[in-house]
C-alpha cells in the first residue's frame, strides 16, 4: 500500500561541484609562500585516473601466463616502481609523486576492470567522484587493458563462489554489505616507519637475499619461498632505480635553475635521493622524504585507503632533536616540511567503484598522523613536534591526512590546548583518542575473547589509531579493517516486518526477505521475544558477511599479494609469507562494521515504551506503520517518537543500548577468519548513513524511510536533546574492549562557543 | 621542553590569522574533551565545529565557500565536494552549545 507514498529524492551536488567552484588559485593557504604555492598546484588539479600502473600489470601478466601467482604479483609491482613518474615540480622539498598528475590516482585495474569495464563512459561525469580521463587512455582501457581484466578481480572470482541472489543481496540490499572489501585489498597499515627510515630498504633487499641463500631446496616449504624472496629482491632493486631516477631528474631540474637558492635545493634534494629511501635517514629531511615515500608507495601497491603514519612525533623526534641541535633546522624549516607532506598526502586521491562512492564518496583515502600518548615507560611522550604537526594542520588547511591526538591524563594542558584550538578552527581536525581504551582494545586485537599477541610494550611503544579509528601497531598489524558492514536499522525493520526490506527505497530486494523470516508480530508477544527477533536479525546478518568475507580472503590470500606492505613488517621475511597470506605478527580483519546503531536503539526502546509497557498499539500496528512510511500512522508515529532515546544519560534507553552493543561485539568476536584470526567489532563506518539510510525503510523510532539513519555510534540526529555531558555519559556506559576494530563518535560544539567570529 | 606555544614561531609570510578566543568557552571545550576520554573512557570523539548558520548559507551559495572543510565522520573533506543529502545530514546532527 505504501509504494506510491514513499519518494526517494534524487540528489545533486558532490565532488562535480565543488571541483568547479574550487578549480584556479583559491586557497594557496600555508605558513610560507612555498606551501601557498604548492597547495595552489593541488587545487589547481581535478581529480584524474592514471593507468601507468594498469599498463604495468597487464604488461607483466601477459608475459608471465603460467607461472604462480606470487611470481607474476611480485613481478607486477616491481614493474610499477620502474615506470613511476619522474617529475619534480617547483617549490618542491620532497620528491616524487605516485602519479603523472597531481590528484591522481593510479588505480589497481586487478581489483576494479568487472564494474568499470561498464561504468567507463560515465567516469567523467558521475555526480560522486568523477574523474578526468585522457581520450588516448580511455582508448587504451576500453579495447585493451579492462577486457583483459574484466573477469580477473576479486569480484568477478568471488561470484563463481555465490549465487547471483547472494551476490546482489550483498552489495546492494543494503543489510549485510560486503562491497567495501572486495575492491580495497592493500590498506589499514602501519608500516614499521621506525626501522624503514633507520635503515631504508636496502635492509630488507640484503635480509631477503640471505634468507634466500639459506633456504634449503629438499624443505617443501623452500618452494614457494624461492619466488617469495627472489620477488622481494627484485621489488626493492626496483625501488632503489627510482630513487635513481629522482635523483637524476633533481639534477637536471638544478642545471635548469637560473635562481642560485633553488639551485642549490635542487641539489641538495639529487644528493638525498641517493640516500633515501634505500639508505638510513642522516637528518630530519631524510627522514620526511622517506614518510611520504615509503607512505605513497603503499597507496600505489595497496588499492585501499588507510596508510598511516602512526606515531609521527615518536619516531621523527631524534632526528629533528639532532638537526635542531645542530642548527641546521629551525621549528619553522621543520614546519614547512610537515605542511608540504600534508599538501601532497591530500593530492593522493581515493579511486572507487561508482556505488560505493556513492555511500563514501569525497575522494578521501584516510592516511592519518598522531601526536601525544605515552611512551613505552608510561611517561608522557609529547614533544615539540606534537605541537608543530597540530599547528601545521592550521597553516595548510588541507583534508588529508587526519591528525590526531592521543589524549592520556598525563598529557600536558598546552598540547591539548592546542589541539582544541585546531579543532575550534573547524576543519574537523584533530580527532581525540583516549590512550586506555586505546590500550585494552589492542589487548584482545584479533584475538576474539582471548588476548593478542601483542605484548604491552609493543602497544605502549608503536600503538595507534589507522585511518579514521581503527588500533593497530606500527609494522605488526595486518588486515582490511572495514569490511562486512551490518546496517542494524534494516535489522530491526526485519525484525518487525519478519524479515522484510521496505519497498520503495534504494537497492535490491526492496518490499521482499532481505534477511530470514524471524517471525510474525503476534508471536512477539513480550519485549524479550522482541528484542530476540532484533538480535537474531543481526547475528543473521553478521554471519551472512562473513561467509562472504572468508571466500575473498581466501582469493586475496592465494592471487593478490604485497610485497611493499610484506617488507615492512616486522618479521614477515623471516617467516616467507606475504602479508595478505598471514605474514603479520598479528593478523586481523576483515572486521564487522555496525552502522545505524542509534537508530536501530531508540526503534527498540521505542516499541519497549510504546508496545510493551504502555501497551498503547499493538506491533503489528508498528509493522503496518513503518510499511505505510507512517502516512495514515501519524498518532502511531507521535507516541514513538516521544519514548527515551540514547544519548540522555536515560537507562531506560541507555540500558538497551548496551545490550546491542555487547551482543554485536560479541556474536563478531565469536567469528574465525581465513588467516586464523578472530573477527574485531567497529562502529566507524563515516557517512554511510546516508546511504544505507536510503536503502532503510521507515523505523520505529519515527524516522521516515530513505532518511539518514544515526551516523557512526552518535545518538540519533537531534535526540540527544541534554547537552554534551549527558550524551557523554550515555557513550561512557558502552564496552570499548569489544570494539577491538574501533569506534567513532561525532560532536557539534559551535565556533562561536568558543572564539569570535 | 620549550614548545612554540611558549616560544613562537617567526612566519610573516603565513596567510593564517590567530582568532580570539573566548576563554570561558575554550575551558568548557577543553574540560569536556577530558571528561568525556580520560574520565569516561569514550575511545573516541571528532568534532564538527562550523556554526549551523555557516553551513545553511554554505549550501545555499556554495560558490562563496570553495575551500570550507568539514568533518564528515572520521575525515574532512570539502564542503563543496559532499552530496546535497550528505550536507542535509550534517545540518540536521544536534549542535551543542554549553
Amino acid at each position: 500500500m505504501a509504494e506510491e507514498t514513499i519518494e526517494v529524492k534524487v540528489v545533486e551536488g558532490g565532488a562535480k561541484l565543488g571541483n568547479e567552484l574550487r578549480a584556479g588559485t583559491v586557497a594557496k593557504t600555508g605558513s610560507t609562500k612555498r606551501t601557498q604555492e604548492l597547495n595552489g598546484m593541488l587545487h589547481a588539479n581535478r581529480p584524474n585516473l592514471d593507468i601507468t600502473r594498469a599498463r604495468a600489470f597487464t604488461k607483466v601478466y601477459r608475459e608471465t601466463e603460467g607461472y604462480p601467482a606470487l611470481y607474476r604479483r611480485y613481478k607486477a609491482c616491481a614493474e610499477v616502481y620502474r615506470t613511476l613518474s619522474d617529475t619534480v615540480y617547483d617549490y618542491e622539498q620532497l620528491v616524487g609523486w605516485p602519479t603523472k598528475r597531481i590528484r591522481g590516482a593510479n588505480f589497481a585495474i586487478e581489483l576494479h576492470a568487472h564494474w568499470l569495464v561498464d561504468d567507463l563512459p560515465n567516469l567523467r561525469d558521475r555526480t560522486y567522484d568523477p574523474f578526468e580521463v585522457t581520450d588516448e587512455d580511455y582508448k587504451e582501457l576500453e579495447e585493451d587493458l579492462l577486457p583483459y581484466w574484466k573477469d580477473k578481480t576479486a569480484a568477478a572470482q568471488w561470484k563463481h563462489y555465490v549465487t547471483p541472489e547472494e551476490w546482489d543481496r550483498a552489495q546492494f540490499g543494503g543489510v549485510s554489505d560486503v562491497s567495501n572489501y572486495i575492491c580495497a585489498n592493500g590498506s589499514h597499515f602501519i608500516p614499521s616507519w621506525t626501522d624503514v627510515i633507520a635503515n631504508g630498504f636496502q635492509k630488507y633487499y640484503e635480509k631477503a637475499k640471505k634468507l634466500l641463500a639459506e633456504l634449503d631446496p629438499n624443505d617443501p616449504a623452500s618452494i614457494e619461498k624461492k619466488y617469495f624472496y627472489e620477488g622481494i629482491i627484485e621489488v626493492c632493486e626496483a625501488i632503489h632505480d627510482w630513487a635513481d631516477r629522482m635523483s637524476a631528474s633533481c639534477l637536471l631540474k638544478a642545471k635548469e635553475e637560473a635562481d642560485p637558492v633553488r639551485k642549490k635545493e635542487l641539489e641538495e634534494m639529487a644528493a638525498m635521493m641517493k640516500r633515501v629511501p634505500w639508505g638510513p635517514a642522516t637528518n630530519f629531511h631524510d627522514a620526511m622524504e622517506t614518510a611520504w615515500a615509503v607512505c605513497f608507495f603503499l597507496f600505489v601497491e595497496g588499492a585501499g585507503p588507510s596508510i598511516t603514519w602512526g606515531r609521527f612525533d615518536q619516531y621523527m623526534y631524534p632526528y629533528y632533536k639532532a638537526d635542531i641541535e645542530a642548527g641546521t633546522l629551525t621549528p619553522e624549516k621543520a614546519l614547512e616540511l610537515i605542511e608540504e607532506m600534508y599538501i601532497k598526502v591530500t593530492s593522493n586521491v581515493w579511486f572507487q567503484s561508482t556505488q560505493m562512492a556513492y555511500i563514501f564518496g569525497g575522494y578521501y583515502r584516510y592516511p592519518h598522523l598522531d601526536v601525544g600518548g605515552l611512551d613505552a615507560n608510561g611517561r608522557d611522550a609529547s614533544n615539540e613536534l606534537s605541537y608543530l604537526c597540530l599547528r601545521a594542520m592550521r597553516y595548510s588547511r588541507t583534508t588529508s591526512p587526519a591528525v590526531s591526538l592521543l589524549l592520556h591524563q598525563k598529557t600536558p594542558d598546552s598540547l591539548l590546548r592546542e589541539a582544541c584550538e585546531l579543532a575550534a578552527d573547524g576543519m574537523g581536525h584533530p580527532s581525540f583518542f583516549d590512550v586506555e581504551t586505546l590500550y585494552k582494545m589492542l589487548a584482545t586485537r584479533g584475538a576474539g575473547a582471548g588476548r593478542s599477541n601483542y605484548s604491552l610494550q609493543d602497544i605502549m611503544k608503536y600503538g595507534s589509531p589507522i585511518g579514521c579509528v581503527e588500533p593497530g601497531v606500527e609494522g605488526m598489524q595486518y588486515g582490511h579493517t572495514d569490511s562486512g558492514i551490518i546496517n542494524v536499522a534494516g535489522c530491526i525493520y526485519a525484525a518487525v516486518t519478519n524479515g522484510k526490506k521496505a519497498k520503495g527505497v534504494d537497492g535490491t530486494h526492496c518490499g521482499k526477505i532481505v534477511t530470514f523470516p524471524s517471525g510474525e508480530p503476534e508471536t512477539l508477544d513480550t519485549y524479550e521475544k522482541f528484542e530476540q527477533a532484533c538480535l537474531a536479525q543481526i547475528e543473521y546478518a553478521i554471519k551472512e558477511a562473513h561467509s562472504n568475507l572468508i571466500i575473498v580472503e581466501k582469493l586475496l590470500a592465494e592471487q593478490f599479494n604485497l610485497p611493499t606492505f610484506t617488507m615492512l613488517l616486522d618479521g614477515a621475511l623471516e617467516r616467507g609469507v606475504d602479508a595478505t597470506a598471514g605474514g603479520a605478527k598479528v593478523n586481523i580483519g576483515p572486521t564487522m562494521q555496525m552502522v545505524g546503531f542509534a537508530t536501530a536503539v531508540d526503534s527498540m526502546v521505542a516499541i519497549k515504551k510504546v508496545v510493551y509497557d504502555d501497551k498503547a498499539v499493538p506491533l503489528r500496528c508498528v509493522a503496518n506503520a513503518i510499511e505505510a512510511n507512517f502516512v495514515g500512522y501519524e498518532d502511531t508515529r507521535a507516541l514513538l517518537m516521544a519514548a527515551p532515546k540514547f544519548g540522555n544519560d536515560d537507562d531506560y534507553a541507555d540500558d538497551v543500548a548496551c545490550r546491542v552493543w555487547s551482543f554485536f561485539g560479541d556474536t563478531t568476536n565469536k567469528l574465525k577468519m581465513y588467516r586464523g584470526n578472530y573477527c574485531d567489532a567497529a562502529i566507524q563506518m563515516v557517512q554511510s548513513n546516508v546511504g544505507y539510510g536510503a536503502m532503510t525503510g521507515a523505523t520505529p523510532n519515527g524516522r521516515l524511510a530513505g532518511a539518514p539513519i544515526s551516523d557512526t555510534m552518535s545518538a540519533s540526529q537531534q535526540a540527544d536533546t541534554h547537552g554534551p555531558l549527558a550524551a557523554a555519559r550515555s557513550y561512557g556506559k558502552l564496552d570499548y574492549t569489544k570494539y577491538s576494530n574501533g569506534t567513532l563518535l561525532n560532536m557539534w560544539i559551535s565556533q562561536s562557543e568558543m572564539m569570535e567570529v | 621542553m620549550q614548545t612554540i606555544r611558549e616560544t613562537g614561531l617567526d612566519l610573516p609570510e603565513a596567510t593564517y590569522q590567530m582568532p580570539t578566543y573566548k576563554e570561558a568557552g575554550m575551558n568548557n571545550f577543553v574540560n569536556l574533551v577530558r571528561t568525556m576520554l580520560n574520565d569516561y573512557g569514550v575511545y573516541h570523539v571528532q568534532f564538527n565545529t562550523i556554526d549551523k548558520g555557516t553551513l545553511i548559507d554554505a549550501k545555499a551559495h556554495p560558490e562563496n565557500y570553495p575551500t570550507l572543510l568539514v568533518r564528515v565522520a572520521g575525515y574532512s573533506v570539502y564542503w563543496t565536494d559532499i552530496a546535497e543529502r550528505v550536507q542535509d545530514d550534517i545540518i540536521n546532527r544536534t549542535e551543542h552549545t554549553f
